[in-house]
Order: C-alpha cells, then structure tokens, then sequence
C-alpha cells in the first residue's frame, strides 16, 4: 500500500503545482492582438487615429558575449530598460490610453516580458496588447 | 592531288559500267570529293534524290554516291566530329534498302553500307594502335569489324543465290545486273571480306589464335582473287594484300617470295608504289633497317605518282632509325632522322590530305610518347599538333607542355610563349575554364615582357568571368585562387572561401597592376567598370570608366556609362537626402572636358563623342543643379551653330536642352520661339523638355512658375494626339505635367480634376498622391467662405492621412504627411491635437525628418502652445 498512497501524493504534488502556474496567465488584463483580428467595422477614436500606435519589440540578443534583452520602440534602439520607461512615461502624458503593442520574440524570458508589462502599467498606459503571429 | 583513302572507293568494277565509264554526275560527285567539298557533294545528291522522276539505278547509284560522301567526310573530320557523319552515311543507305527491297541495284547499296562499317572499324583500328590509351577504340573496332563480316557474308551468300538463279535478262530488267556483273560483284565482296578479317587480326595481339584465324581465312580469300585475270585491277590489289597478310601472320619467307613474284610482273606504278611500301615493313618488321633505308633510294614516285602508303612507310623508316640512332646513344645522326621525319610528316599534309596527315601524325606522336628524350623541339610540336588533331586533348596538351619546356630550355621564350599559348586555347577552346584561366593566366605571369602576355592574362578574365557566371552571383568557387587578393591576403590562407566574382576582380586588378596602359589595360578598366556599376560603387566605376583611354575605339560607350553611373549616383544621393549639386557640377566639367579638349576650346567640327558629351553635360547641369543655366545655354547654342553635320536627333536634343537653359533664366519668351520651332523633336524628346520645365519650375518664383506653365502646355500640345505613340509610363508622366503645368498656370480646378483622376489610377504612386494633396492646399488658401475654408480643410486633411498610411514609416514622405496631417489640424482650430500629434512623433522620432522639416514641425508647435 505504501507504493501507491507514494504516488498518489506525487500526483497531487503535480496537479497542486500546474494549477498555479496558470492561474496567473489567465489573471493577466490583456488581449493577443492579431494581424486581421480587429474586425473592421471598430469605431476607431477620431482623436486617436492621427497619432502613432506605440509598437515596443522585445528582442533577445547576444551583447558583448552574454544574451539579454533589448527593446525597440517603433523601430528605434534602446539599451536599458530605464529609457523605455522615460519614452513610455512621455508617451503616457500625450495620452495615457495610446495603444502600446508588445512583440516579444519567442526567446525572450518570460521575466522579462513581465517587466515589460509591469512597467507600461506602472507608467500609467491603459491599453497594453500582445502581439503574436497570424499562426498563433 | 589530295589522296583519299583507297577503301573507301566502292571498287568494284561491274563490267558494262567499266566499258561504258562513270556517268557524269559520278564524275563530278568525284571531284568535289577530291576537293573536300563535301558539304556541296552531300547538297548535290540531296537535292537530285527529292526528284521523283529519277530512275531506279540512278537512285542508287547517288544513295552510293552520298553515303561515300558522308563516310569520306567523317574520315578526314576531327573525331569529335565524326558521330553524325557516320550515322547518316549509314542511314543513307539502310533507308534505300528497306524502301526499295526490290531495286536491282540492291545489292550495290549494301555492299556500301558494309563498307562503311568497314572503314570505321578500320579507321578505329588505325587510331587504337597509335594511342596511348586504345581500350575504347579497340572495342569499338572489333565490334564495327564484327557487324562488317557479318554483312559481307549475309551479302555474299545473297549474291551467290543470285547468280544461281540468274538467267537472261528480259526487256524490262535492263537496271538489273547480270551473271558477268554478279560475278565482278562477288569478287569485290570476297575482296572487302578479307581486307575486314585483317584489319580484325590486327585487333588481337600477335599471339594470338583469333589473329591466326582471321588472316588464314583473309590470305584464303586473297589466294584466289590474285589469281584472277591480271586485267581486273582487284588481282594486282589482292596481291599485295596477300603479301601484307603473310607479313602480319609473320610468315615472312612466304610475304617475301609474293612481293618478289609481284614485281617481277610489272605492275602498274600505284601497284608498285604499294609493293616498295610493302618490301619496307617487310624489312623493318625483320629488324632489318638497313634494307629498308636502302628502299628509300628507289624514290617515292614513279612516273609523278605517289603514294600515301609508301610515304607513310618511309616515314616508319625514317622514325626506326631516328630510334635506333638513339638506342646506339647517336645523338646527331638521331637529330637527323626526327628531322627527316618532321619533314615527311609535312609532306604527307601538303600530298595526301586530312586522313593521311592524321595518321601520319599519330605516328608520330606515339614515337615522341615512347621516346625517352622525346626528339627535337619540331617534333614534339607536330607531335602535340597531331594528338590535338585526333581529338586525343590531354596528350596533345602534355606534348605542347614538353615542347614549351624544351624551348624554354633552349632560350627561345618566344616559342615558349607561343606553345603554351596554344596549350591554354586548347582549354579555351574545349570551353574548359578553370583549366584555360590557369594556363593563361601563369603563361602571362610567366613572361609578362611578351607583347602577347596581356591578351592572355585578358583571356584568363574572361575565363574567371564564364567561372563567375557558372557560379551564380558570386558564388564561391571550388577552385583555389591565383592572383592575390584585392586586400593582400593570399588565397591559402583567406580566411573566407574566396568566390568565384572576387577572384575575377582580383585578376582585374593584377592586370591593370601589371599593364597600366596601352589597348589591354582598357579592356580590363572597362570591365572593372562594369564590376563597380553592378555592386552599385558609382565612383569606382566612373572612376575605372573615366580612366580608359581617349583613343580606344569604344570611348563613347565609356562615355556613355560615365554619364549612366552619374545618374543612378546622383538618384542615389537625391533619394537619401543628400546634397547632389556638386556631385552634378563635378561631372559636368569632366563631359565639359571632353567637348572643349586640353586646348579649353570649342571645336570646329564636333565628333560623335563631343556631341554627346555636350548633352550629357547640360543634362547633368539643367537636371542637379540650380546654377549653370547661362552656361549651360552658351554652349549648347555654339554648339547648334558650328555642328551642322550632326544628326537630326542630336540637333532636336540639343534645341530641347536649350528651350529648358533658356526658361531657367526666365527667359520664357526667347525659349517660347525657340519651342515653337521645335516641332521634329520625338515625343520622347518632348516628354524629357517637359520634365525639363518641371523641374526648373519646381524651384522658380511664382510668376516665372506660371510661364513656364504655359510654355509647358505649349509643349503639350506639340505631342500627337494618338495616345498609342507614347508608352504607359510615358503617358503618366505626360498626364502628371500636365496637370502640375495647369496648377502653376493658376488654373486649380481643371488641376484637380486632372490629379484626381491621376490619383484614382494610380493609387500606389506617392509622387502623384503627394502632388494631389498639395493641390488641395491651395484650395483651402482660396476659399471664398469659412465654410467652403473647412471643407477644404478636411478634404486635403483626409488626402494627407491616406499619404501617411500609404508611406513607408519614417521616409521622407512619411514626415511631411505627418506635419501636414497636424497643420491641417491645426488651421481646423484642433490645436490641442495639433500638438500631441508633434509632440508624439518628436518622442518616438527625434529628428523629425531632418532639418527643414523640423523646425517647420516646432514653429507649428510653437503656434499650437501660444
């Protein structure tokens, strides 16, 4: 009987874990935004529509022999962290509910994604999406 | 006279065709043969065979006449050349057999084709035992020989069955041939049989029992035909084939008493030219070279005729001794036999033709090959000459390989330069370019003083070129480099493969490296030119075009892709942003150059070059540059002066340049006259004017704008109605002049209408979307009510955002959208909006699309805070 009250608990061990590396996944306030996934009859606010949608890539690079990450907002380089945050708070105080756009690259850590995402929300920007590919 | 192989000659004598000769066309057929005219021989057989009236025999006859074309024809080819020739004289006659199974003459037709096969396998033969490497000729050989005794036989047995049923010919079988014809016929047969079976003999070694076999079974044949009537021609021939039969069996004592039994009959001199070649070999294959030098002083000609065959003996002889002279370490009297035999090897060329001069080749080529020392230095070329002529490459490129090194040895780098050249255009020629660039390129490295050296080094370029082609866009080649590397490194130790492209350029630059100048070195800075305008480095290659010199016979075209390289530069730079003026005027000067010469005058008399290069230059001032107008226009009016010979599309060119210099100095209404009297030009021509105009106007004050608009829609109206004369890009560019002309000359709503249009056909053209837009700004500026201000407003504003979202993000286009987009938001009193919009894309785009545009962005900024 010990042998099976053994792998009874481990599959509680398993289920217990699994269940919570989901939950916070599904507890994250966004949306995937594909490419064609908006449906064309959307209102677009007429305020909105003149100004650039903000797009930050989070790439994964191989800097001086170690990989990190390193973002792009809108085609343009930035090295730390610290300059997007100064380039989003700006953005934020054109208009805080602007669309930012995360194209993370598939290598990219999740901690950093969740970096990411933390810090649009702390800067204030209201409208966070994720962008994924059309087969995703 | 050039001697055709003798089995080749469909020998046979039937006896009425004896009696009454070869007919005409026989005779002519001949020779063109003789001649080597084969090809005219063949179209003159063709085209008497598509005659349908042509009787029975005569259609024969030619069949045999073309198929003995196509064969002579193949025996005197290079044998790379020689596979088709053979077929079709096959085909010749193999159709004639299944068309006409009936045809009296039938058997005629075969014993041709036979003989066909029967000179093939023996010219293989021939060949396999003077090669170095016989394997393949010799199979080729024995199976030709195979299928030609096979045939022989099948076509005796034919005969034989013929002649058995034979009786008197009736009225209608005169084509037919009879008993007495049948007969002459079969002996010809018997004849061919044997000579087939000793050439088969010949094919084995000489120990062998299928050797024995086949020449017991020739010397039966042969026994009985020599003993024929000694007025049929096949007796004296089987004679001394019987001679050569014994000789091959090495039954020398028996070849011995025929030859002596033939000569005591007298025979004809051909006959007896052939026993003297005869007694030769008889001698040389009993070692007994001391007889055989002693039949030489007989002579080669009896009567003023010779023979191949005895020449071809005397120069076995002659190579004997060159060989026992070297056995004996006699090195001089050795020298004087090759030397002999050299010059026989020319007299067989200049007396006997390509068959024989070929034979006499190989001969010559397999004693060099079994020489230790290998002869002279003119014998190991006719050597490698011959091999090159039997298609035998390789060893014709290491016999020229030894030759050059023995003239090198010598100290005749002349010669030395001149066989490897050679070697390297056997390699060129057989289309082999790794192999030929290698051998050019070391042979002019080698010798770089010889006035031939660079064209060789030019010729290893255009291998390394075909090697870049091969290899795709610079592909990396599998072959090592020569030269070195642009950048120094050598190839051994590049630490990238080096492609096939780079080791082109890197050629390039060692011959301009080692033959800075003269014709060579132009080629090479032509062709480093084009090399730069493919890789798109304009200076590189205006400055290799710029370097040809003014006396190559293609300057113009140099000219030509100086002034092409100019532009895709100058596009380049204008496309990026970057200032083009000076660039433009840089060029200019240097077209200027060319019309003015090292005197800085104008000339007299305007050659082709010139007269392009003053257009070229105006064109270059008057499309890059703001200034130059008066310039521009001094020299294009002298030169319409003093060049009255050039031609009408040069004038109407010029006269198109000079209406444009003229309206850039706001001179509309001199450069008016002078357009109205443009009325020849092309509507190319007319179209490149208005384009012209377009742009002097883009930069002129409003009012001169608007002349130059009504001179534009004058222009216009100088082109044919007919949309058909233009291109579709022509008639966009037309309908977009016009339209701009009509909004310069104030005329706005018949503009917009215009643009409209342009802008609902061409959707995705943003010079166009653009022009539209600006368009229906001056609308906005206008309009009579607020209102009416509005409207406009929004129309130009929802234009601008559709620009926006049809550029490229962060082009110059992109940039000047987004300003207008905010302005427009601005003048609709939306400043607030105005200002994130700037404020936003200052963020995320610092630079703002440069300069000009920037401030124009913070002004706007500025407006929107107050």
């Amino acid at each position: 009987m010990t042998p099976m009250i053994d792998v009874i608990f481990q599959l509680m061990i398993f289920f217990i874990c699994t269940a919570s590396f989901s939950s916070p996944e599904m507890i994250l306030p966004t949306r995937l935004s594909l490419p064609g996934a908006i449906p064309s009859a959307v209102q677009v606010d007429p305020e909105q529509a003149d100004l650039d949608e903000i797009v930050v890539e989070l790439l994964w690079r191989n800097v001086d022999g170690r990989w990190r990450a390193q973002w792009q907002i809108n085609d343009r380089d930035y090295g730390r962290l610290a300059e997007v945050r100064a380039v989003l708070a700006a953005v934020k105080q054109v208009k805080s509910d602007l669309p930012v756009i995360l194209d993370v690259e598939p290598d990219v850590p999740l901690e950093d994604v969740i970096d990411l995402y933390d810090l649009c929300r702390e800067v204030g920007l209201q409208r966070v999406q994720f962008a994924a590919s059309a087969g995703a | 006279m050039i001697a055709r192989p003798a089995w080749l000659i469909l020998s046979f004598l039937l006896t009425s065709a004896a009696a009454a000769g070869e007919s005409s066309d026989q005779r002519f057929l001949a020779g063109l043969r003789e001649r080597g005219l084969f090809r005219l021989a063949e179209t003159y057989c063709t085209d008497r065979l598509k005659r349908g009236d042509l009787p029975e025999s005569q259609r024969a006859d030619l069949v045999i006449e073309l198929s003995r074309c196509l064969a002579e024809w193949a025996v005197g080819s290079p044998p790379e050349e020689r596979g088709p020739l053979w077929q079709r004289a096959s085909q010749v006659t193999q159709g004639f057999a299944g068309d006409n199974p009936q045809n009296p003459r039938l058997p005629l037709v075969r014993l041709q084709q036979a003989l066909c096969h029967l000179a093939r396998g023996e010219l293989a033969r021939q060949e396999a035992q003077l090669s170095a490497d016989p394997g393949d000729l010799l199979d080729q050989a024995r199976t030709h020989l195979r299928d030609t005794i096979e045939e022989l036989n099948a076509l005796d047995d034919d005969v034989q069955r013929r002649l058995r049923q034979q009786s008197l010919p009736g009225p209608g079988e005169r084509a037919g041939l009879d008993a007495h014809q049948l007969a002459s016929l079969q002996n010809n047969i018997q004849y061919e049989l044997a000579r087939a079976l000793r050439n088969q003999a010949e094919c084995y070694a000489s120990d062998s029992p299928d050797r024995a076999n086949a020449l017991t079974q020739a010397v039966k044949l042969l026994l009985r035909l020599a003993a024929l009537d000694a007025v049929d021609p096949l007796s004296w021939k089987s004679r001394v084939d019987l001679i050569e039969s014994y000789r091959l069996l090495a039954d020398y004592g028996q070849s011995r008493r025929q030859l002596d039994a033939l000569l005591a009959l007298k025979p004809p001199p051909p006959v007896e030219l052939r026993a003297r070649a005869e007694r030769i070999r008889l001698a040389l294959a009993t070692e007994q070279l001391a007889e055989a030098i002693s039949v030489l002083s007989q002579g080669r000609q009896i009567d003023e005729t010779t023979s191949p065959e005895l020449d071809y003996a005397w120069l076995e002889t002659y190579l004997a001794a060159g060989r026992a002279a070297g056995d004996a370490q006699d090195n001089a009297k050795a020298a004087e036999w090759q030397a002999k035999a050299t010059e026989m090897v020319e007299q067989i060329e200049q007396w006997h033709g390509p068959y024989w001069t070929r034979r006499a080749g190989m001969l010559l080529a397999n004693y060099v090959r079994a020489s230790p020392g290998g002869g002279d230095l003119g014998l190991l070329v006719r050597a490698a000459e011959s091999s090159f002529r039997s298609g035998q490459f390789t060893e014709a490129l290491a016999g020229y390989d030894r030759a050059q090194a023995r003239a090198a040895k010598q100290g005749d780098s002349a010669r030395a330069f001149d066989l490897g050249y050679i070697a390297a255009t056997i390699e060129h020629q057989r289309g082999r370019h790794a192999e030929a660039l290698e051998r050019y390129r070391r042979l002019a490295m080698a010798m770089p003083e010889n006035p031939q050296a660079p064209e060789a080094h030019l010729l290893a370029i255009y291998h390394a070129a075909q090697l870049a082609k091969a290899s795709g866009k610079g592909g990396k080649g599998d072959r090592r480099i020569l030269p070195e590397r642009p950048d120094g490194c050598s190839a051994q130790n590049a630490p990238v493969p080096f492609s096939a492209l780079d080791q082109y350029a890197a050629l390039l630059q060692e011959h301009l490296r080692t033959w800075p100048t003269g014709p060579s070195a132009d080629q090479a800075w032509r062709q480093w030119g084009r090399l730069r305008e493919q890789k798109h480095d304009w200076q590189g290659a205006i400055r290799a075009y710029q370097a040809i010199s003014a006396g190559d016979a293609d300057y113009l075209q140099a000219a030509e892709a100086v002034e092409r390289c100019y532009g895709a530069w100058l596009a380049e730079r204008k496309a990026a942003g970057q200032p083009s003026e000076e660039l433009a005027g840089k060029a200019a000067d240097w077209f200027e150059s060319l019309v003015v010469g090292p005197q800085g005058r104008l000339p007299e008399r305007w050659s082709p070059l010139q007269q392009f290069a003053v257009l070229a230059a105006a064109r270059l001032r008057l499309d890059h540059t703001a200034a130059g107008y008066d310039r521009t226009q001094r020299i294009l009016s002298t030169a319409l002066q003093t060049a009255g010979d050039a031609p009408p599309q040069w004038k109407s060119a010029a006269r198109v340049l000079l209406v444009v210099s003229l309206a850039g100095q706001g001179r509309s209404r001199e450069s008016g006259q002078l357009l109205a009297e443009i009325s020849a030009g092309s509507p190319q021509q007319l179209l490149s004017l208005l384009e012209g105009l377009e742009r002097v106007a883009a930069t002129a004050r409003p009012e001169v704008r608007g002349e130059l608009a009504q001179l534009q829609l004058s222009a216009i109206k100088l082109l044919p109605a007919d949309p058909k004369a233009l291109s579709g890009t022509e008639r966009q560019t037309l309908q977009r002049v016009r339209a701009q002309a009509l909004a310069d000359a104030g005329r706005t709503e018949e503009a917009l209408r215009q643009y409209e249009a342009l802008a609902a056909a061409y959707p995705r053209d943003g010079a166009i979307q653009e022009a539209y837009a600006r368009l229906l700004l001056t609308r906005v500026d206008r309009a009579a009510t607020a209102e009416a201000r509005k409207k406009s407003i929004q129309s130009a504003l929802e234009k601008w955002r559709e620009l926006e979202e049809k550029s490229p993000p962060q082009s110059p286009r992109w940039f000047l959208a987004k300003y207008w987009v905010a302005r427009l938001h601005f003048e609709l009193g939306n400043k607030s909006q105005a200002a994130k919009i700037i404020t936003l894309l200052r963020l995320l785009h610092p630079e703002l699309g440069g300069p000009e545009l920037k401030s124009q962005f913070e002004e706007l900024l500025r407006r929107c805070q107050e």
